[in-house]
């Protein structure tokens, strides 16, 4: 049973698929990002495109004409230093917020 | 700071939201494609993976939907549907778009015109830096006459004051430039204290301006020349600056060229440092002949300034009471002195005037409107009852009225720009100061954006909120026949009946300048007479320093004359016929004095013998002067009839004398003066009734600047050269100017009543237009909305004539209302601007019926059609209804 993605995370996971494999094009992220969960997430793959609209207008990451393996012209996003220092920050907010669920979880079970 | 970087992205993505579309399309389409190609190596038939690619990929429009939503501003979208629907809308009704553009952009055009003229005059400033730190200082006497400051005193103030950067004096008159291999040339010129340009921040465009070294008694003689002065006399030629000339006689040295527009309340074109005006550092101190203006320094308040030199006048009061007990200073900021206040009673008229226009023409515009929502009602109420909300609908009703006012704001514009131009070129070129610029500046955008967004409220709104708030289902039910219709026929009632009264104020005041100008003198056939051409002489301080000079000149110019042709009669006079004249105070001997501020004054214009024969007029009574006249002995003078009529009403008039105060209030009147003649009037003053004049003999004390007066039927060019040619015979260095026939004299002068009967006619026009439409409009909204009652009148027997008469009797109500209330207004308005001629009135019986005339014309203008429409109603159709 796969899940849905959790609320807020899409644009944590496009940064960090980014940040890890250099510029990719739509399907480039989407695949390497399903690819990760390794079918424990249902994406649709069409909503990385809002995702990567709202990370490319607050300026984390940019995008540029390339070719594409089937030779034809794509998008290619890749993330910026100020993307960068926000993906080290929505990181380490992210382990802090697991780490609290988790102690709550535990401590309730 | 991230916030900020989204809003400008999204604000881009707004300005190029095509590119951004495409962008995406394209990139869908090949994130489909890969992924289909990923299935199809995975296995799978190409149709099916194509499918399994569109799944995987999820619904495509919702996500571009929520991709747009995240992209711009989702208000600015949806107005921008609403503009493009309202400018659809509007190019399928081209009538009512172009009627309304452009009767709303003819009010806003004048209005915006109205304003760059009320700019240019009262609230633009004068062209120098900070023109409002700049003041300007002069004297008041006791009985409040304004004069400017004497050398004694404004080196003592300027020399006192610590609020001041610097005090600068000037005093205007003409020069004579000559001495340099030309012909002499007279120009205006003015002496000026050597910061004068500093003061007011002019550079000198070549050489230099004046040195506090220049500036001393006894100083080698130096000029500065404006680059038109310097480019016709010299061809601007830079070997020029340098170069020595003679100026009124004294030989000086060209030291620099400033620019025309050099910020400097004056006409000069030459000007020399002050203390090389002759005696004028030996002059007393109640010699108050000196303009002076001074800058604030920087730091220092101007009401400090202003009270520091009332304060140091005030003293000098006490030290000097022989020459300033009743003098006290007046300062004020140079812009209130030289430009009009927009407070006065005439800017304020024409404001109102400005308004009024722009009013009428949003009140015509809101009669449209509302007849096109009663039309549009139906849709309206559709799109109401399938869930518009009334916020969107009103909304959409304001962006169609911004799309209007828009468009009418551009119309208004071109309507401002070439009135504006129009009223230029109406002014002749040298009528006005240099300050006077009617170009357009940020004000009179300012102003332009702001009435027609205002009108939009006006026009716009209320017939948007009655539409927006009209009754779904009655309208749906009724087909929006009777929706509102009451109470929208007595708006429009209200709106004509104001239109009406504006045409009424204008029209009757048309009336009257054209009464004015009809009511002629006899003598006024003088200014239409070619033949009697004048030209006016300077004689220079430097070689005429005398009363004797000065008249020795004048006699053997004018024996000169006669010796030419003796059958050409020639005269001087100090003043021109509609050129104004020098007022006086007079007593009349035998009868009791004027009580105490109760003046009797007079114009006095000094003349040599044949005077009035060179006009062309004879006297009324007694003789012209003659050539004793004036001597010892023989002290006479003539009077005219407005003279004769005002002071001696019913009494005999040769022989009576009469005693005139100067205009300088500190020498004593002139010695009795005999009456020996009664001249007819002539007209000294646009649009007045003839004042007294007294002539007085040129000898006694002649004019240095006069007006040389021949007449005869050779050609005005012939005349012109055989005067110079005289006048340089006797002094070759001497020029005249300003030679014109006497109909250009008055022509040049009259240009202010001749651009305000223009202005005037302008507006009554454009309100006589604009009522006259708006009566056209509502009258056919009227009979449309009664095709059905008409219809059932004449299916009973109605006659076509009968139908008509109900028109125009709806009419004639409407006009009659307009009428009575324009009366009132017209009343009112004379009351607030009392008019010129005290016998005829705005708002008298024959204006009045003048008007009424008007009137009528105009509603039988506006009746033709629709009452032909409604003769034409089919009463089968219309009881059938549509």
């Amino acid at each position: 049973m796969s899940s849905e993605v959790p609320y807020g995370t899409l644009d944590l996971m496009v940064l960090k698929t980014l940040a890890g494999m250099g510029p990719l094009h739509g399907y480039g992220i989407a695949r390497r990002i399903e690819q990760a969960a390794a079918g424990a997430l249902a994406l649709n793959q069409g909503t990385i495109y809002p995702a990567l609209l709202r990370l490319e207008q607050k300026g984390w990451i940019k995008s540029d004409w390339g070719t594409s393996e089937n030779n034809r012209r794509a998008r290619f996003y890749a993330i910026t230093a100020a993307g960068r220092r926000q993906l080290t920050k929505e990181t380490a907010l992210w382990a802090r917020t697991v780490s609290m669920v988790n102690r709550l979880l535990e401590d309730q079970s | 700071m991230t916030g900020i970087r989204v809003l400008i992205s999204r604000v881009l993505d707004l300005l190029f939201s095509g590119r951004r579309e495409r962008r995406l399309d394209e990139e869908i389409r090949n994130h489909l494609e890969l992924l289909a190609d990923q299935y199809v190596a995975d296995g799978m038939a190409p149709i099916e993976a194509r499918d399994a690619a569109r799944r995987a990929f999820g619904g495509v429009e919702q996500m571009k939907e929520s991709y747009r939503d995240q992209r711009g501003l989702p208000l600015v979208d949806a107005l921008r549907q609403d503009f493009r629907f309202a400018i659809r809308l509007l190019n399928r009704n081209r009538g009512f778009a172009i009627t309304a553009v452009l009767v709303l952009g003819i009010g806003i055009g004048v209005n915006n015109m109205l304003f760059t003229i009320l700019n240019t005059h009262t609230l633009r400033g004068l062209p120098m830096p900070a023109s409002h730190r700049v003041l300007w200082l002069s004297t008041v006497d006791d009985r409040g006459r304004e004069r400017g400051l004497s050398f004694a005193d404004y080196q003592d103030i300027a020399d006192g004051v610590q609020h001041y950067a610097g005090l600068a004096a000037f005093e205007g008159g003409p020069m004579v430039i000559a001495g340099d291999g030309r012909t002499a040339d007279r120009l205006d010129g003015a002496y000026v204290t050597a910061n004068a340009f500093d003061l007011i921040e002019i550079q000198p465009l070549l050489g230099r301006s004046f040195a506090a070294s220049d500036d001393r008694p006894g100083a080698a003689g130096v000029a500065v020349l404006t680059r038109t002065a310097w480019e016709s006399r010299y061809g601007a030629d830079a070997g020029a600056v340098g170069r020595t000339i003679s100026l009124n006689g004294v030989p000086v040295t060209l030291i620099g060229i400033v620019a025309d527009r050099s910020g400097f309340p004056g006409t000069a074109q030459i000007w020399m440092p002050l203390t090389q005006l002759p005696g004028v550092t030996t002059r007393t101190r109640d010699a108050r002949t000196l303009q002076v203006f001074g800058r604030v320094a920087d730091g220092a308040r101007v009401d400090e300034a202003i009270a520091e030199v009332t304060g140091i006048a005030d003293r000098l009061s006490g030290e000097h009471p022989a020459t300033n007990r009743n003098t006290r200073a007046r300062v004020v900021p140079i812009n209130s002195r030289f430009l009009g206040n927009a407070r006065d009673g005439v800017w304020r008229a024409f404001i109102t005037v400005g308004f009024i226009v722009v009013l009428i023409s949003c009140a015509n515009v809101a009669n449209l409107m509302l007849d096109r929502s009663l039309l549009r009602a139906r849709e309206l109420a559709i799109r109401a009852s399938v869930g518009g909300s009334r916020r969107r609908l009103l909304r959409q009703l304001l962006v169609e009225g911004l799309v209007i006012a828009a468009f009418g704001a551009g119309t208004g514009l071109l309507v401002a720009i070439g009135g504006v131009r129009v009223f230029r070129r109406a002014i002749p070129a040298d009528a006005l100061p240099y300050w006077f610029d009617y170009s357009l500046d940020w004000r009179v955008l300012t102003a332009l954006i702001a009435v027609s967004a205002a009108t939009v409220l006006v026009f716009a709104l209320v017939p948007a909120i009655q539409a927006s708030r009209t009754d779904v289902l009655t309208v749906l039910k009724e087909g929006g026949r009777s929706a509102g219709a009451g109470r929208r026929r007595v708006v429009a009632t209200m709106f004509l009946a104001a239109q009406l009264a504006l045409a009424v104020v204008l029209l009757a005041h048309l009336a009257v300048n054209v009464r004015l100008d009809r009511s002629g003198l006899a003598s006024d056939a003088i200014f239409d007479n070619p033949e009697i051409v004048t030209a006016a002489v300077t004689l220079p301080p430097a070689s005429y320093p005398t009363a004797t000079a000065l008249s020795a000149f004048y006699e053997s110019l004018l024996a000169r004359l006669h010796a030419v042709n003796s059958q050409v009669p020639a005269a001087i006079a100090s003043t021109l016929p509609a050129s104004g004249g020098e007022p006086r105070e007079v007593v009349i001997d035998g009868k009791r004095g004027p009580d105490q501020g109760d003046e009797q004054t007079t114009l006095a214009i000094a003349i040599t013998p044949e005077y009035f024969r060179a006009l062309g007029l004879a006297l009324l009574q007694g003789r012209e002067l003659q050539d004793q006249d004036g001597n010892p002995g023989r002290e006479n003078a003539i009077v005219n009839l407005a003279f004769a009529e005002k002071f001696l009403g019913g009494e005999s008039i040769l022989g009576r004398r009469i005693q005139l105060g100067t205009a300088d209030p500190r020498s004593h009147a002139t010695g009795w003066l005999t009456i020996v003649g009664v001249a007819p009037d002539i007209r000294q003053r646009r649009g007045r009734t003839p004042e007294p004049v007294v002539y007085t003999p040129f000898r006694p004390d002649p004019p240095a600047t006069a007006a040389l007066i021949v007449r005869s039927p050779i050609d005005s060019s012939g005349l012109v050269a055989m005067l110079r040619q005289q006048v340089q015979a006797l002094d070759p260095a001497l020029p005249i100017f300003r030679a014109r026939t006497l109909p250009q004299v008055r022509r040049d002068l009259d240009w202010n009543g001749r651009v305000s009967n223009g202005l005037f006619l302008f507006l009554a026009f454009i309100a006589v237009a604009l009522a006259t439409f708006g009566l056209y409009a509502v009258t056919t909204h009227a009979v449309s909305q009664e095709r059905h009652e008409i219809g059932i009148r004449m299916a009973l027997g109605a006659r076509t004539h009968q139908i008509i008469a109900r028109v125009l009797r709806r009419l004639l109500v409407q006009v009659s209302f307009g009428f009575a209330a324009g009366v009132v207004c017209t009343m009112l308005w004379e009351r607030m601007f009392p008019p010129g001629d005290p016998n005829i009135h705005a708002a008298d019986p024959v204006s009045l019926t003048l008007v009424a005339l008007a009137l009528v014309g105009l509603m039988t203008i506006a009746a033709a059609v629709p009452s032909r429409r409604a003769s034409r109603v089919d009463p089968l159709l219309a009881i059938r209804g549509e």
